[in-house]
């Protein structure tokens, strides 16, 4: 089985293969782009990943590597369901905050697109049924609304529908 | 791998400072404390980008969306800025939905794409809040007592992205020129794609209102003419259409869709441009326009909802039936004539149709409904059905949904249903069961789904529904079922392939009554005005809830019927 090798930001090199790795459109426009599938001696340094991220992205990949691919341009509505996770996902979720955050941006940079689902859902599915300040606790945001810009959105809020989706 | 943990952690810190360099200010916070962020709580989530903000948001509920934009400044303008589709601004000075004196109005530089207003008028104050909307907003609906078009001419010009218009109305200014509106609106909005005008009084302007229509000078014509049309959707009723005809004239092209009542026969050439392309119609034929209507053809219709009024030519409803031919669903409401029979005539015009639904109070024979080779389901409102015995019975083996309601019968039931042999969902519908209607179960061996719909439940329709073994689904409405008749329905739960029975009732029935029926077969849902009610014995309820949550799946079974 070919192999790439990744290098994370404080140095460790990861033996991944080929197929794990493509689940990565950053990676794999990069392999396209340098040409590099044929060589496995080349080491992709990952700047903006550490190790323990990495490797929690590569455990997910390979669990998930037989996913049909998702192909960003077929028209399907966003998937805004957060109740679709599967069990194995749902266990693989159970991180730290940090490593959450983390897990969000590396998908984001490495641009895969199933993990950023996963953990945008996860962050979702954590605000969901929450007060202001409980999110604000969580997420450890000051609350920069004065009372009256409070009490002013909260009325616009009441005045707000939700958009009906006339399905013909 | 043996780096200790403040390592670890001023490489994460490092890390995320490099990928949140979008956000330019949070990166400088970082720099400038990283002793803080080592030694202290984990770092705050607040430095995720921007558009991983907005993605996460998208998973959220709408009405979670408005609790989340009160959390902090920085959410509230990412919501606003990108999720603001999802949103309906509804105001409403006379529900007090509306910003109060002395407030400035929206909260600044607010942005909404779809905007409701609901007043008398239009005041000062909320064409202050449509100029601040107007550059992002895509859909208006004005629902007012009277609207001066100059005015609506103003706030077309300033939405350059509106596509979609509702007006709703009830009195509109002399001023009144829809042509002129129609024309300004193409000019500055030419992405309007669906126009719904609605209003009450019109009529009475219309001798005023067409001098003003025929000064329209050619040229400005020619440039209406010359923007490509986009309605695609158009509801009209208005008494004097002529009027406005040439107002439409280059506005229509594109119409598929089409809801129009038509008063005077002049109206119909605007109809009858439309014609050619139009896929759905409603159409209500008024007064004497009846025979003029039926002159109409409309070769690409699928849908149509035509209401007739008046008496017809028989031999002219033929040929207008004929007319329409990819129809797939007819649904006729046709007047009472003496001496004629509808299902001829029908059968006739329409051979090709799937869902046919007749409302009329008409005596009919069912004659000659073999020909109509696709027909799926069919329904039958009001009428007299009368059996001949020289006519055609022939078996409609397509049919396999079959609705009668308040319907007369002069054979049983069981003969017209012997000719739907493959009927599995049956409605019926009736002040009382008759004897005409009783005993029909073996005509239908492979019934699936059965609905009744009855003035009071007694113990024959049980006993009706209890012949039908093969039965899945059975909703029953009823204006009377006494407590003392529930019981009863223990035979019929218990029937082997029940999944959910449905009872709609106004009557007061006891839970310590339902629940015991419901007890009887746990392996079906019982339903009492589309809530679940729970088994008695069972241990989830607990005092003070009365009733448990609905069942989802069985309120589909029963929201499909």
């Amino acid at each position: 089985m070919p192999c790439i090798q990744l290098q994370s930001s404080d140095g460790e090199i990861f033996n991944v293969e080929f197929e794990i790795a493509m689940c990565s459109f950053t990676i794999k426009t990069m392999m396209v782009d340098l040409d590099l599938e044929d060589n496995c001696e080349e080491v992709v340094p990952l700047t903006n990943v550490d190790s323990n991220i990495l490797r929690k992205i590569l455990q997910w990949a390979n669990y998930h590597k037989d996913d049909p691919e998702a192909n960003p341009e077929d028209g399907k509505p966003v998937d805004r369901r957060t109740d679709n996770i599967c069990e194995w996902d749902q266990e693989f979720m159970k991180v730290d905050q940090q490593t959450l955050y983390g897990l969000i941006k590396a998908a984001n940079y490495l641009d895969i697109r199933g993990l950023m689902a996963l953990t945008c859902k996860t962050v979702a599915n954590m605000m969901k049924g929450k007060t202001e300040e409980q999110m604000r606790k969580m997420f450890n945001i000051q609350n920069d609304l004065t009372p009256e810009e409070e009490q002013q959105i909260r009325q616009e809020n009441e005045w707000c529908e939700e958009v009906e989706i006339v399905a013909d | 791998m043996n780096k200790t943990e403040p390592d670890l952690l001023r490489n994460r810190v490092t890390a995320c400072c490099v990928l949140a360099n979008s956000a330019a200010d949070l990166f400088r916070k970082f720099v400038d404390h990283p002793v803080k962020m080592e030694c202290s709580k984990p770092p705050a989530a607040i430095n995720l980008p921007n558009e991983l903000w907005v993605e996460i948001f998208g998973h959220m509920e709408t009405r979670g969306l408005f609790e989340l934009s009160r959390v902090c400044k920085h959410w509230n303008r990412l919501i606003f800025k990108y999720w603001s589709h999802r949103f309906l601004l509804h105001l409403d000075p006379c529900y007090r939905k509306f910003p109060q004196q002395g407030v400035v109005g929206l909260v600044p530089g607010r942005e909404y794409k779809h905007l409701h207003l609901r007043s008398p008028k239009l005041y000062d104050q909320m064409m202050k809040i449509i100029e601040q909307l107007a550059p992002n907003l895509e859909s208006l609906k004005l629902s007012l007592e009277s609207l001066d078009l100059a005015v609506l001419g103003k706030i077309l010009s300033l939405c350059p992205r509106m596509n979609e218009l509702h007006i709703k109305g009830f009195h509109f200014k002399h001023s009144f020129d829809l042509e002129e509106m129609l024309h300004r609106a193409r000019k500055t909005t030419p992405a309007v794609s669906s126009l719904d005008l609605e209003y009450s009084k019109l009529g009475s302007f219309g001798r005023e209102l067409s001098p003003c229509i025929l000064n329209v000078t050619e040229s400005e014509i020619q440039i209406a003419s010359s923007h490509v049309p986009a309605i695609t959707s158009l509801g009209l009723d208005i008494t004097n259409l002529e009027v406005f005809e040439r107002a439409f004239q280059n506005n229509t092209l594109n119409v598929t869709k089409l809801d129009i009542a038509i008063h005077q026969p002049a109206t119909l050439s605007l109809v009858e441009r439309m014609a050619p392309q139009l896929k759905i119609l409603k159409m209500e034929a008024h007064e004497d326009t009846t025979n003029t209507v039926l002159n109409l053809r409309f070769p690409a219709l699928q849908v149509l909802l035509l209401q007739l009024h008046n008496g017809y030519d028989n031999n002219g409803f033929i040929e207008f039936l004929l007319g329409c031919q990819t129809l797939k669903t007819a649904l006729l409401s046709l007047p009472m004539i003496d001496h004629q029979d509808v299902f001829p005539t029908v059968a006739i015009g329409l051979p090709l149709v799937e869902k046919l639904q007749i409302s009329s109070e008409t005596v009919t024979t069912l004659e000659d409904l073999h020909t109509m080779q696709r027909l799926k389901e069919l329904s039958m409102k009001g009428g007299y059905i009368i059996a001949r015995s020289e006519c055609h019975m022939d078996k409609v083996p397509t049919v396999e949904k079959f609705e009668c309601h308040d319907l007369m019968l002069s054979d049983k039931l069981s003969n017209i249903l012997k000719r739907f042999p493959n009927l599995h969902s049956l409605s019926l519908g009736m002040r009382e069961l008759h004897y005409e209607m009783k005993k029909f179960s073996s005509s239908v061996p492979g019934l699936k789904e059965f609905t009744i719909t009855i003035d009071r439940v007694n113990s024959d329709v049980i006993d009706l529904m209890q012949t039908m073994n093969r039965l899945e689904s059975i909703v029953i409405n009823a204006g009377v079922f006494a407590k003392s008749n529930f019981p009863f329905l223990r035979k019929v739960i218990v029937l082997p392939k029940l999944k959910s029975l449905a009872v709609n009732t106004n009557w007061e029935l006891p839970e310590s009554v339902t629940s015991k029926i419901a007890a009887a077969n746990r392996s079906c849902a019982l339903l009492l005005n589309g809530k679940r009610v729970e088994p008695a014995g069972s241990v989830r309820r607990r005092s003070g809830a009365k009733r448990s949550r609905p069942d989802v799946e069985s309120a589909e079974i029963q929201s499909s019927k």
